[in-house]
């Protein structure tokens, strides 16, 4: 359909028509338009909340795993570090004991010897007080660097491979000693009747043996039981009773029937 | 400075500015404002009586122009992209006030040519005019008459038939042809 003037006349009029919007009108718009940013930036960090949150977890949880494992093992080890330690220092202390008991002797013997030398059980003592600092000094020392080897070790979680190395030398230093101490008695046996029988030689290793479970069974440095060795020395003992039951039964029958026999001749 | 390169400098501007309002820059997007409502708010007031309600229905279309500048892709015009989104507020506005109805008609009726009688009207008598008719054919009538839409595109936008569209426009019609003689037999008559 061809235009119509009349409509072509009010499309140019209305076109050519402006209406000032009201002057608070923008301010609506702007307010509008700044909630809706607003929204749309609580909306990211709603989703960084969820994702922190979730890294938080993570986090927590392999903390959580990786602590237990780290916590547990230290531990154990502290408390027998320290133990050496205080044995250490008691064997130190012992030995500076035995030292200035020596040494005192010396000195007395020495007074008694000679009164005029009394000045030099004097400087003796003085040496024998130096000595002792000397020994403290060094033990204190000790302590520390023990201390400071203890720390080193926790934190590089190398304890636990060190441990069984140490404890296995004191095991093999105590039974050396137990075989030097059955060697010394087999070579005193020996120079006395000059033949030795083999039951006396297997009574002291069984001694030997004894005592070196019993040194196993209750280990004062440790603090600990053995429980298989605590097993095995029960276990020895009821066959010991077991065996004596034995012996006292056969015992009491052979006297039964050698008294019935007796009776019968009779 | 010559015309031609006062139009490419213009419009070298409002690109600057559609990518800065795109970008959330307040200042832009208060240019654009200041540039496309009073058209805007005229265009808005084709189709609803109230100047109030048409500033309204305006604000929501600039807010989606706004929020949705990124979607805009320099094929067309803006001003003409924002028409668009004005013409669709509006008849979503009415609809929401369920002022648009739509009654289903005859062929033979608007298929008769129409003649309006000669006269020179101003604007505001135009408009007068305009907002007598009922919102239907109004709607149809500005779209085809003042928009240039075609039925086809009336239809789909108003989610009609094109028969529909059709007699909605010659009943628009005919209702002003009446309007427009009656105002020419009151002016005579006062003269």
């Amino acid at each position: 359909m061809a235009p119509i003037k009349f409509e072509e006349q009010l499309k140019d009029k209305l076109e050519q028509r402006h209406i000032k919007p009201s002057s608070d009108a923008w301010n609506k718009l702007n307010e509008r338009l700044d909630a809706s940013e607003e929204k749309q930036n609580n909306k990211g960090f709603w989703w960084l909340g969820i994702a922190a949150t979730l890294v938080g977890a993570l986090i927590a949880i392999t903390f959580v795993f990786k602590s237990n494992t780290e916590i547990v093992e230290p531990t154990i080890v502290d408390i027998k570090k320290q133990s050496i330690i205080e044995t250490q220092d008691v064997q130190n202390q012992d030995k500076l004991e035995e030292k200035s008991e020596v040494a005192l002797e010396e000195a007395d013997v020495k007074e008694i010897n000679a009164s005029q030398k009394a000045t030099k059980g004097k400087v003796n003592k003085s040496l024998l007080n130096s000595m002792i600092n000397e020994q403290q000094k060094a033990l204190t020392t000790n302590k520390i660097k023990d201390v400071v080897a203890q720390v080193d070790t926790y934190l590089n979680l190398e304890v636990s491979d060190k441990k069984p190395v140490e404890t296995l030398a004191e095991d093999l230093s105590f039974e050396d000693q137990k075989v030097n101490e059955v060697i010394a008695q087999l070579k005193q046996l020996h120079s006395e009747s000059k033949t030795v029988l083999n039951d006396e030689i297997e009574t002291l290793l069984e001694a030997a043996q004894r005592e070196i479970t019993m040194q196993k069974i209750i280990d004062e440095a440790i603090k600990t039981v053995d429980a298989d060795a605590l097993l095995r020395s029960v276990e020895d003992d009821l066959d010991q009773s077991f065996r004596n039951k034995v012996f006292n039964a056969i015992k009491s029958g052979y006297k039964t029937v050698k008294t019935a026999v007796a009776e019968r001749n009779n | 400075m010559n015309p031609l390169l006062k139009v490419i400098q213009l419009y070298k501007n409002e690109v600057l500015l559609i990518k800065k309002a795109a970008k959330n820059q307040r200042d832009a997007q208060h240019t654009l404002y200041e540039i496309h409502a009073p058209k805007m708010l005229s265009v808005c007031r084709y189709y609803i009586k109230d100047v109030q309600q048409a500033e309204e229905v305006m604000l929501n279309g600039f807010f989606k122009v706004f929020t949705q500048l990124k979607s805009f892709k320099a094929e067309g015009s803006f001003e003409g992209w924002i028409r668009r989104i004005m013409i669709r507020e509006s008849i979503s506005f009415l609809r929401k006030k369920k002022q648009l109805e739509f009654a289903a008609d005859d062929m033979e009726i608007y298929e008769k040519p129409t003649n309006y009688a000669n006269t020179e009207l101003d604007i505001e008598e135009i408009q007068r005019l305009i907002d007598k008719l009922p919102d239907g054919y109004r709607m149809v009538f500005v779209m085809y008459a003042i928009e240039g839409y075609k039925h086809s595109e009336i239809a789909k936008l108003l989610d009609i038939a094109e028969s529909t569209s059709k007699s909605q426009l010659f009943k628009a019609r005919k209702l002003l042809q009446e309007q427009i003689k009656q105002l020419n037999k009151t002016s005579n008559g006062t003269n």
